[in-house]
C-alpha cells in the first residue's frame, strides 16, 4: 500500500475511512466495499502495537466492513430469508450517511481550528471582572484561614526537618535491657520510665528504651505498673535481675 | 435630551465593567427603566457604535447585550493579545463542533458521529468550562446533555452561536 499515516492520526474508524474514501477517489454513497474493507484491515494489521482501547472502536468498523463484505459477495435473493425482518435501510447507505454526517463535523472542527489559531477575524471580549449578580466565581477569602494554612506548613516544615536532623542512631536492645536491670537492682523499691529517658533524648533512643522494657516484660524480669492513661511507668524487679 | 445621554453612557459604563453578557432584565434593574426602553436604548447604543469609527462594539443575543472589539481589527489585536495558549486537540475540537452545532447533545450521540468513545475529550472540555451539563428537554429523565458555555464563545471569538458557519451540506 505504499506510504502509511499512522494510525495514531485517525481520530476514529470514520476518519480512517473518510481518508481511504478520499485516496480512492471514491463517492461516500457508493463505496467498494471490497476494496475499502481489505485496505482498512491492512491498516489494522500494519499497527499491531497501538494501545488496545484506542484500536477497539477500529475493530468494531473492520467486522462491520467484512459483514457489508460478504453481504456483497452472496448473490443477492438468496440471502433473503422471509423469516427474518430485512433491513429497512442498505447498510450501505447507512454508512454513507454516516461518514457524511461526520465529514460535515470534521468541517466545522476545523472551522474552530482556524478561530484558534488566529485565521478567522473574531471579537475580542475583556476579562471579566466578576461585578455581575451572580457570585459564583468570586472566592470568599478570610485572613484566619490563610494564617492558618501558612502555620500548617511551617509546623509541618519545622516536623520534617526534626526527623531529617535525626539521622541514622544505632541502639543495642541487649545493652538497654542491662542498662534497666542494674540500675533496678540499685533502686530496689522500683524507677519510673520515664524519669530513667534524659530530658531530649531523640525520639528514636526513646522508642528502643521502651521496645528493651517490653523485652524484659515478656522475660518476666520486671514488673510495670501504670495507673493511668500516659501516667508515670513504674518499674520494679520480679526476678534476680539477672538477665539470663 | 440629556437625561437619555447619561442614561446611554451609564448603560455603557456597566456593559464596560461587566464585560460579559447582561440581560436587558437585569440592566432595566441597574439603570431603573423598563425592559421596553432599555431596548430601544441599547439599539440607539448599537448604532453609534456602527456609524462611527469604533475599535468596539455592543452585540445583542438573546436579550444579552456584550461589549466585545469589531473582527475588523481582528489583525491588529491577533498576536499582541494573550489569549488562549492551550490548544485543543483534533478530537477535542471535532466533539466542541458536534455540540455547538447539536446542543443540546448527548454523549451517545456524540460518540455515534464521531464513531468513537468520547468520555475522555468530554471531560477535558468540561474542566476547559468550554461545555456544560445541559438540561435535556426532549427526555426529560434521559442521558446528561451538553451545551456549549459563555466561555466558548469568548475563547472562539464568536458574538453568539449564529457566528457559527452553516455547516456544508453535499
Amino acid at each position: 500500500m505504499g506510504y502509511m499515516v499512522a494510525i495514531e492520526h485517525f481520530h476514529g474508524p470514520l476518519d480512517l475511512l473518510l481518508y481511504l474514501i478520499e485516496k480512492n477517489e471514491v463517492d461516500i454513497y457508493h463505496i467498494p466495499v471490497a476494496l475499502v474493507a481489505d485496505q482498512y484491515i491492512q491498516y489494522l494489521h500494519e499497527q499491531r502495537s497501538a494501545d488496545l482501547e484506542n484500536i477497539s472502536d477500529f475493530l468494531i468498523m473492520a467486522s462491520y466492513l467484512l459483514y457489508l463484505k460478504a453481504k456483497a459477495l452472496l448473490p443477492s435473493g438468496q440471502i433473503h430469508d422471509p423469516g427474518l425482518e430485512e433491513d429497512p435501510e442498505d447498510p450501505q447507505k447507512e454508512l454513507g450517511r454516516k461518514l457524511h454526517q461526520y465529514q460535515k463535523y470534521k468541517k466545522a472542527a476545523q472551522f474552530l481550528m482556524f478561530c484558534q489559531n488566529g485565521n478567522v477575524s473574531r471579537c475580542f471580549f475583556k476579562e471579566k471582572q466578576g461585578l455581575g449578580m451572580k457570585t459564583e466565581r468570586v472566592i470568599k477569602g478570610q485572613r484566619s484561614a490563610l494564617i492558618g494554612a501558612y502555620q500548617y506548613i511551617l509546623n509541618r516544615k519545622k516536623a520534617i526537618t526534626f526527623f531529617r536532623n535525626r539521622g541514622r542512631h544505632d541502639f543495642n536492645l541487649k545493652k538497654q535491657q542491662e542498662e534497666l536491670l542494674k540500675h533496678l537492682k540499685n533502686n530496689p523499691q522500683g524507677i519510673v520510665f520515664q524519669s530513667h529517658i534524659q530530658k531530649h533524648c531523640p525520639v528514636p533512643e526513646v522508642s528502643s528504651y521502651f521496645l528493651a522494657l517490653l523485652e524484659l516484660v515478656r522475660l518476666k524480669k520486671v514488673k510495670v505498673y501504670q495507673d493511668r492513661l500516659f501516667g508515670d511507668i513504674k518499674i520494679v524487679l520480679a526476678g534476680d535481675g539477672a538477665l539470663c | 435630551m440629556l437625561i437619555r445621554d447619561e442614561l446611554k453612557a451609564a448603560i455603557e459604563a456597566v456593559l464596560f465593567a461587566r464585560g460579559e453578557k447582561v440581560s436587558l432584565e437585569e440592566l432595566s434593574q441597574i439603570v431603573g427603566f423598563t425592559p421596553r426602553d432599555i431596548k430601544t436604548i441599547m439599539e440607539e447604543i448599537q448604532g453609534d457604535y456602527n456609524q462611527k469609527k469604533h475599535g468596539i462594539q455592543v452585540i445583542e443575543d438573546n436579550n444579552t447585550y456584550v461589549m466585545c472589539t469589531k473582527p475588523e481589527y481582528h489583525k491588529v489585536l491577533w498576536g499582541r493579545v494573550k489569549i488562549y495558549h492551550q490548544r485543543l486537540t483534533a478530537p477535542a475540537l471535532e466533539t466542541l463542533a458536534i455540540i455547538a452545532y447539536q446542543q443540546p447533545v448527548s454523549r451517545g450521540e456524540i460518540e455515534s458521529i464521531r464513531g468513537v468513545r468520547c468520555d475522555k475529550t468530554i471531560h477535558t472540555l468540561l474542566e476547559k468550562r468550554l461545555i456544560q451539563e445541559a438540561e435535556n428537554k426532549t427526555k426529560p429523565f434521559g442521558a446528561a446533555c451538553y451545551s456549549t458555555t459563555e466561555e466558548f464563545l469568548r475563547v472562539f471569538g464568536l458574538a453568539s452561536l449564529n457566528d457559527l458557519p452553516e455547516l456544508e451540506e453535499g
